[in-house]
């Protein structure tokens, strides 16, 4: 080719090129690269790994098998925890929240966003009480448990969620993190037929989260663990 | 004023929040009820507890961690973005299971039960929580960056909760320096020093 033809080409090229390079920079530094630290189960890790899959966010979903090995290096000897970009943030409300507000699966401002933040620390605190009755060897203190859980406890939480509804969701037509979280919750309580004729809206609300298709697309690859927590 | 805070009389889990608007020196109505008049209140609570912040417009925010962060967020005592915002409540999460043990001892009937929680709380609960924020600690003074934030405040409350049961308070942190150092700091500060000194004389 004449020299200026060649030039032309090359600078054609050279240009593609740096456009791309720096479209990928860009995107490099918009999406963090996070990993979910946590065992292979359900449980804690689940709420998190939910809120990446609705997102649509890649993360790596680190699941420790030689804990002995890991707990040292866990910022607080427990899990789960996220890397995001080599800073380490524990807990599993607080990693699911970050992912979720910086995501889009959250509100629009931070009164918002504490306020349903608001909401997921009474639906946790609920699941705190439900796994406390669970596991109560003594079997009187789990029958007076059970009898709290029943009566004052359930009605109470599931009362507030249901009155909540404000569309398909909680919060309006589109998800956000607490219907994720209350599906995770909720999800085997509200199959009592009793609940669902009583919650009615509610129980709306956790059809229409195992109904979205990135959750569907999750539920179905996930890896089936030993327990079913 | 645009802030009530609604919680028992009592320190409990409403006292780091307290503690926030010390020091931030923002005003606030601090609404306390007695066991007597928490039913009659119970329905007014966006989920039967407290504590509750209610702002400005009415909006009712539950879950001290969410509000103590809240506000933490809103008055400086945090850091320059989400995951450095997230990093410092992953520190204040670590601290909530000794306040619940702290609290489950202080409600235990069971003379046998309270022996068992007292000995884990004091054996293991404490000492693996305090050797992690000592180390965090250590480096600039501060629980996290080199600045005081809501962790710090947060931090206070669970030295309250742990010297609570612990038969020797002030010895508790003599195996942790950089958190004693803290927890001077934090008492030093003149609004909180104030707040520590007028705050109601309360059980819990």
């Amino acid at each position: 080719l004449a020299p200026p033809t060649n030039c032309i080409i090359k600078s054609i090229f050279a240009s593609l090129f740096s456009a791309s390079c720096s479209a990928t920079v860009l995107k490099n530094i918009a999406m963090p690269s996070y990993k979910l630290v946590y065992f292979n189960i359900r449980a804690r890790g689940e709420l998190t790994r939910f809120v990446f899959a609705q997102a649509g966010v890649e993360y790596e979903d680190y699941r420790v098998s030689d804990w002995a090995a890991e707990k040292p290096t866990a910022p607080f000897g427990t899990l789960p925890y996220l890397e995001v970009d080599g800073k380490r943030v524990s807990g599993s409300t607080v990693a699911a929240r970050l992912v979720a507000e910086k995501h889009g699966l959250a509100g629009k401002n931070d009164v918002e966003n504490a306020a349903m933040a608001g909401v997921m620390d009474a639906v946790a605190d609920y699941q705190t009480k439900f796994f406390e009755c669970l596991f109560e060897k003594d079997e009187a203190k789990k029958a007076e448990k059970t009898k709290d859980l029943n009566e004052k406890h359930t009605p109470l939480i599931l009362g507030k969620l249901n009155d909540m509804v404000a569309g398909k969701f909680l919060y309006g037509d589109s998800p956000t993190w607490v219907d994720l979280g209350a599906y995770l919750v909720f999800n085997d309580v509200a199959k009592d037929d009793n609940i669902q004729k009583t919650y009615g809206k509610f129980c709306g609300v956790l059809k229409e989260v195992e109904n979205l298709p990135n959750i569907k697309a999750w539920m179905e690859k996930r890896p089936k663990t030993d327990m079913d927590i | 004023m645009s802030y009530t805070l609604y919680y028992f009389n009592g320190r409990g889990s409403a006292e780091a929040i307290r503690l926030i608007f010390a020091y931030a020196g923002v005003e606030y109505k601090d609404v306390r009820y007695e066991q007597e008049e928490w039913p009659k209140q119970k329905p007014k609570m966006p989920f039967g507890k407290m504590p509750v912040l209610e702002l400005a417009d009415g909006k009712m925010i539950p879950g001290s961690m969410v509000i103590a962060r809240y506000l933490g967020e809103k008055y400086g005592l945090a850091g320059a973005d989400a995951v450095e915002n997230a990093e410092i409540c992953g520190i204040v999460d670590a601290m909530v299971d000794l306040a619940k043990e702290g609290g489950a001892l202080f409600f235990e009937e069971d003379k046998d039960r309270k022996e068992k929680m007292l000995k884990k709380y004091l054996d293991t609960t404490i000492p693996s929580l305090f050797d992690k924020l000592n180390q965090l600690c250590s480096k600039d003074g501060y629980l996290w960056g080199s600045k005081l934030t809501w962790a710090d405040l947060a931090f206070h409350r669970a030295f309250e909760y742990a010297s609570a049961h612990h038969p020797d308070k002030e010895a508790i942190l003599d195996k942790y320096p950089a958190l004693k150092t803290l927890r001077s700091l934090v008492e030093q500060n003149e609004n909180i020093a104030k707040w520590i000194k007028e705050r109601p004389k309360t059980k819990f």
